[in-house]
């Protein structure tokens, strides 16, 4: 159980949660506000409402286990994440903010109908079916992993923490709609940085400083220090290492980090958000993997690596600390549920309800549906969580997988001129079959590589072939050309428009 | 070895962070003096 000041300030932090919900709402009463707060976020809040909605629970219990329990091998996940989030921001926001500002797009699929000039709908309907169906399964893995926390941290039962979790971040989702939930990452991405950067400098003076860490992890197991870990270069080294890397490459193109950039209040936003996004993620990753290596040296018989930074914040750091590092843990999940719950309702109200069935309705009441499949979609997810603990890094991990199905098709969309509308229904279904398909059939068959890997692959090949043997819309080359006009290249003056 | 851990290690931390900074500094700083030279887009 814990102490009273652990639990005084997890309850301060959660008021401040409903207190955010209850700003944001002025914002939420027409479809742009509750989805996108109007387009008119400022950099900060993008840049770390992107990093938090990226890194969930996964990175404060998954990525420090994992540190623990691989060492230096774990620094792919560096390479790939910083490379993979350097790159959004300097190749893919630009461009696609520009599009969605010109198109009025305020969601995902409504970039690419208009992108495409999709009069059919399959795009908008595909998507959203995906976008639903990934974001239930993580959305379901945090509200488990919030369950898990309470019941760690305050002695409730799982159950309890669960409904606990989801009906705070209900309340602030529903009530502040987009804004709540960008300014609440803010604050959990702000918390979340202070403890990544403070939890490894602490651990490694308890290990006795860098050198007594390295030497007390080669005593451990040298594989600990060598970057292709205990399998060196065999097929099963690299394909870790592959599907370490490949984990960074969602952020070029899933949705719920895409809704970041059409949110931004302009392309300035953009510029100044990249560099706070980009060292951001580098305290994240770093200071996720370098605990956990200091953690192995100071508790190395754990039976689950995964509470090393629970165990190292409670025995390193005074009450009030360690219910800070437990807030860290909540708030890591809180920023990714809220994000995907909004993103799921998103898909259901605006992508089908709003442009599919296009009721008359006002946006006054549009706006009461989203708030509406907010709430349906947390029950959903509670009661996805409720009746079994899940191994809930496994569900993320495929969930993030089958989001990141769309990024294929979005970057051919932005940089390839030649993509069609036929390509890039091709690359949305052979992107996320293969993700869907690779878990069921084929990975364990082959190094057990990670699904993003071949979902990218047969994403692009799908969306390439099938875009050389069909026709491109009327005018969308025009639009290319003019969009990469006002923005430029990344490294090049813009040339004006 | 350098402070107890091994070169291709070092070597893999230090590309992991620096490649992307090295490529975000060069992104920044060109739109940043681009909007202070008042050439490039309009604000939108």
């Amino acid at each position: 159980m814990a102490s009273a000041t652990i639990i005084g300030v997890l309850i301060a932090y959660l008021f401040i949660l409903l207190f955010i919900g209850y700003w944001g709402g002025k914002e939420s009463k027409d479809v742009e506000g509750y989805y996108v707060a109007h387009k008119r976020l400022p950099a900060w809040v993008i840049a770390f409402s992107t990093n938090t909605t990226g890194e969930s629970a996964w990175l404060i219990l998954g990525l420090t286990g994992m540190g623990y329990l691989i060492g230096a091998h774990a620094f792919w996940v560096i390479l790939g994440e910083v490379l993979g989030v350097t790159l959004a921001w300097v190749l893919v926001a630009r461009p696609f903010k520009e599009y969605t500002d010109r198109f009025n797009s305020i969601t995902v699929s409504d970039y690419l109908e208009n992108r495409f000039h999709d009069r059919s709908l399959t795009l908008r309907i595909l998507s959203a079916l995906i976008i639903f169906s990934m974001a239930a399964f993580y959305i379901a893995a945090q509200v488990t992993a919030s369950g898990k926390a309470f019941e760690s941290f305050v002695g409730t039962s799982y159950e309890m923490g669960a409904i606990i979790g989801a009906a705070i971040i209900l309340y602030y989702t529903t009530v502040g709609g987009f804004k709540a939930v960008a300014y609440s990452d803010l604050l959990q991405g702000v918390l979340m940085v202070g403890c990544l950067f403070i939890l490894p400098i602490v651990g490694i003076m308890a290990a006795g400083g860098w050198t007594e860490m390295m030497s007390g992890l080669n005593s451990i197991d040298p594989s600990l220090l060598r970057p292709m870990g205990e399998h060196g270069m065999s097929g099963l080294g690299i394909a870790s290492a592959l599907g370490f890397i490949a984990i960074g490459f969602a952020f070029l193109g899933s949705p719920q980090l895409l809704i970041r950039f059409i949110s931004a209040k302009s392309t300035d936003a953009i510029t100044n958000g990249s560099i706070i996004s980009v060292i951001c993620a580098i305290i994240f990753d770093i200071g996720a993997i370098l605990s956990g290596m200091a953690g192995r040296v100071l508790f190395p018989m754990l039976d689950d690596p995964e509470t090393i930074y629970l165990l190292m914040s409670a025995e390193l750091f005074p009450a009030a600390f360690t219910g800070i590092f437990l807030v860290v843990v909540l708030a890591a999940i809180m920023s990714t549920a809220d994000s995907l719950l909004i993103l799921a309702s998103s898909a259901v109200v605006r992508d089908v309800i709003q442009k599919v069935f296009r009721p008359a309705w006002s946006e006054n009441t549009f706006s009461y549906w989203g708030k509406g499949v907010t709430v349906v979609l947390g029950l959903i997810a509670l009661a996805l969580a409720l009746p079994e603990v899940r191994v809930i890094f496994w569900f993320v991990l495929f969930a993030w997988s089958g989001l990141a199905s769309f990024t294929p098709v979005v970057l051919c969309s932005l940089f390839w001129k030649g993509t069609t509308l036929a390509g890039a229904i091709a690359g949305l279904v052979a992107g996320f079959g293969t993700t869907v398909l690779w878990v069921l059939v084929f990975k364990e068959r082959f190094y057990d590589l990670y699904e993003m890997i071949p979902g990218f692959i047969m994403g692009f090949l799908a969306t390439i072939i099938v875009s050389l043997f069909t026709s491109k819309p009327p005018g969308a080359d025009e639009e290319f050309e003019s969009v990469h006009r006002t923005v430029g290249s990344p490294f090049k003056r813009a040339l004006g428009n | 070895m350098i402070a107890g851990l091994p070169i291709e290690a070092w070597l893999l931390l230090i590309l992991s962070v620096g490649i992307p900074l090295a490529i975000e500094l060069k992104f920044f700083f060109t739109h940043r003096n681009e909007k202070r030279n008042g050439s490039g887009e309009s604000e939108k």
